[in-house]
């Protein structure tokens, strides 16, 4: 409902605008179909149309105000379900030094390349884990933009829940409730009311130093989209369901992007979370994290070389919790139209667990394109990736642009 | 045509023709030296700000890929500025939207933005070599092609003059993926018409560049890039609007975005 009256309010500035705007049409259509190794058919995954239509009020080069709107349509052969999905719906106005945005946005604050420390703004899709969506959600967004800074104010005034796994990407730890109903009529999700309008500020700023450097800072209070509790139903001496509680978050962050000189980029970006009571079981567990991410890039050719350092701790009712993971990827580009890349992340913790994913793409015409990836996971099944053992999967998709 | 016109196109004929003549018997006696050639190569008169359209064709084993964007550009480090371009696409769908940042200081130091809508976030770029030898969008230029050298990149030295054409060999002064390019440049404009591109003795890639005068001003209305591997990338470039008055506004993360 409450997308649906985004979708017309945004039609309606849209219509309103457009016998002055410069608009155009474009979209894709894309068809992937993937197969699980243990499975061993080609099953068709999903075959999505996207059409999307972008806008700009005024001068082309120096707009007033400028909008997007985007809606997918999926279909599920597996399942027969098509789904229907409200993306990105914005209009942005320029006025003077200040971005002034409405509507359905995704916000980007992270620097990192695999892990997103300060990206909380948006709920993540986590129905595949290895695909890591951000899901748009109604903001109301004011950038003051500045000679070497700008700052980035965001409103929410809506809590969204972020997806969590499909079932055979679910962790140990949450395979272990499957045994139980999930009653969602319990789940403690925040209403709206001026207390649980989430906000949230990122702040950068551009040094002339060496080749290039940035700063950024971020705090964000809101309601976390990821449950970060669960309660059990208990109709007897057991617990019979769970329900999800999804507590209230505040991050301070901190980013660095430096290009040295030489063939190297350096990233660095690290979070600081605090939650309210997040667990119901363990008085204490996890109202303080802190996520953070140490990279380097190389580029080499066409080719470059990333490497990154994952630092993970999260605080315990009785001993914190403290990971360490590495990810690399490398990349190929060959010519216009051919492009490799194999990616692979290990975490240290109970005796180590990893992944490993080549991938390619290439591109057949103008506009259209094809791409193969494969996944595989190694570890004991309580680690990290080994949880995923079961999960080694293959992926193509055909995807055309208009 | 009448006849001052005609009268006017003649002297202009003529004095190319005079200009370009003195320049091959300078050439072939104690002539301007390569570094004063190279100095009229990179001090010819540029426009203060320029908007312009390029399309690029990359072909290769008869199939090809075309990409279309706009570019603004301002600056010039032969005048200790930085010279800054920004440019947009415009097609095809897939790449709609991308745009790429580049300031290049007179001191030879590059500072580089890339905006991928898809990511909704601006990535920075190493200023380093191989960053400046990566393909541009996939073409048979590199993004060190597409920023162009200052003069202070190479030592020069000529090797050649014919009919008011130069052969200027140029030697890095540091690592740029070349043991030298062999420029020629036609002394009736100043500009270069042909660059190849050595590597291990041999030719990698040529570039040929065709120009229009446009505005009082020498712009390429053409350059062809053919790597030995038989791919080829060819610019071809429309739309010209010079001397714009481009302010700082228009080199931003900002602009780039919108």
């Amino acid at each position: 409902m409450r997308t649906a009256a985004i979708a017309l309010a945004l039609a309606a500035m849209v219509s309103a605008v457009a016998g002055a705007a410069a608009q155009e049409f474009s979209g894709s259509v894309e068809a992937r179909a993937g197969f699980y190794f243990d499975d061993a058919d080609l099953e068709p995954r999903t075959q999505e149309l996207e059409g999307r239509v972008d806008g700009k009020i005024g001068d082309a080069d120096m707009p007033r105000a400028q909008y997007s709107a985007r809606l997918a349509v999926e279909y599920d052969p597996a399942s027969g379900e098509t789904s229907v999905e409200l993306g990105e719906a914005w209009i942005k106005l320029f006025e003077g030094p200040f971005d002034i945005c409405l509507g359905n946005q995704i916000v980007a604050w992270s620097v990192s390349d695999v892990f997103y420390p300060s990206d909380v703004v948006n709920p993540w899709d986590l129905s595949v884990p290895i695909d890591r969506k951000k899901m748009s959600v109604p903001l109301a967004r004011i950038i003051l933009n500045g000679d070497a800074f700008s700052i980035d104010l965001v409103a929410q005034p809506y809590w969204i829940a972020g997806k969590m796994p499909a079932s055979r990407w679910l962790s140990a730890e949450q395979a272990s409730l499957a045994s139980l109903a999930h009653d969602e009529t319990l789940d403690e999700v925040p209403d709206f009311s001026w207390d649980n309008v989430a906000v949230g500020c990122h702040a950068k700023a551009t040094i002339d130093l060496l080749q290039g450097l940035d700063l950024g800072a971020t705090f964000y209070r809101g309601r976390s989209s990821s449950p970060t509790g669960v309660g059990f139903v208990y109709t007897g001496p057991y617990p019979t369901g769970y329900y999800y509680v999804y507590d209230r978050a505040t991050l301070f962050g901190a980013d660095l992007t430096l290009a040295p000189g030489g063939d190297f980029l350096l990233k660095t970006e690290w979070a600081y979370t605090t939650l309210g009571d997040a667990s119901l079981i363990s008085p204490g567990a996890g109202e303080a994290s802190a996520q953070g991410v140490a990279a380097i890039e190389y580029t080499l050719g066409t080719a470059q070389i990333v490497g990154e350092y994952v630092f993970d701790w999260e605080k315990g009712s009785a001993e914190d919790t403290v990971s360490h993971s590495v990810v690399g990827a490398f990349s190929w580009e060959s010519g216009s139209r051919a492009s490799v890349k194999v990616a692979g992340a290990y975490d240290f913790a109970d005796g180590g667990s990893g992944m490993v994913s080549p991938q390619a793409s290439y591109t057949l015409a103008d506009g259209l394109s094809a791409s193969c990836e494969l996944f595989f996971f190694f570890g004991d099944s309580e680690t990290e990736y080994g949880a995923y053992s079961d999960n080694d999967l293959g992926r193509i998709s055909l995807k055309c642009f208009f | 045509m009448n006849r001052n016109e005609s009268l006017r196109k003649a002297v202009r004929a003529a004095l190319a023709a005079t200009l370009a003549l003195a320049a091959t018997s300078i050439g072939a006696q104690a002539g301007p030296s390569a570094d004063q050639i190279m100095d009229k190569v990179f001090d010819s008169p540029k426009p203060k700000g320029s908007v312009l359209t390029m399309t690029m064709v990359i072909s290769k084993n008869g199939q090809k890929l075309t990409r279309t964007l706009t570019t603004w550009s301002t600056g010039d480090n032969a005048k200790g500025e930085t010279e800054k371009t920004l440019m947009k696409f415009l097609s095809p769908a897939d790449v709609k939207g991308s745009g790429f940042l580049n300031l290049k200081k007179a001191d030879g130091g590059t500072e580089s933005l890339l905006w991928l809508p898809a990511l909704g976030r601006v990535r920075r770029l190493g200023g380093g070599s191989s960053d400046q030898d990566q393909a541009f969008f996939g073409s048979d230029f590199t993004n060190r092609d597409i920023n162009g050298f200052v003069k202070s990149d190479f030592g020069y030295a000529i090797v050649g003059s014919e009919g008011g054409i130069y052969t200027i060999e140029a030697t890095p002064r540091k690592s740029i993926g070349f043991e030298k390019l062999v420029y020629r440049i036609d002394s009736s404009i100043w500009k270069y018409v042909r660059i190849e591109y050595w590597r291990s003795g041999k030719i990698a890639k040529t570039q040929t560049d065709e120009y229009d005068l446009i505005g009082g001003y020498y712009m390429p209305r053409k350059i062809v890039m053919t790597s030995a591997s038989k791919s080829s990338t060819e610019l071809s470039f429309t739309d010209y609007k010079l001397d714009q008055e481009l302010g700082d506004q228009y080199f931003t993360e900002r602009f780039l975005k919108q």
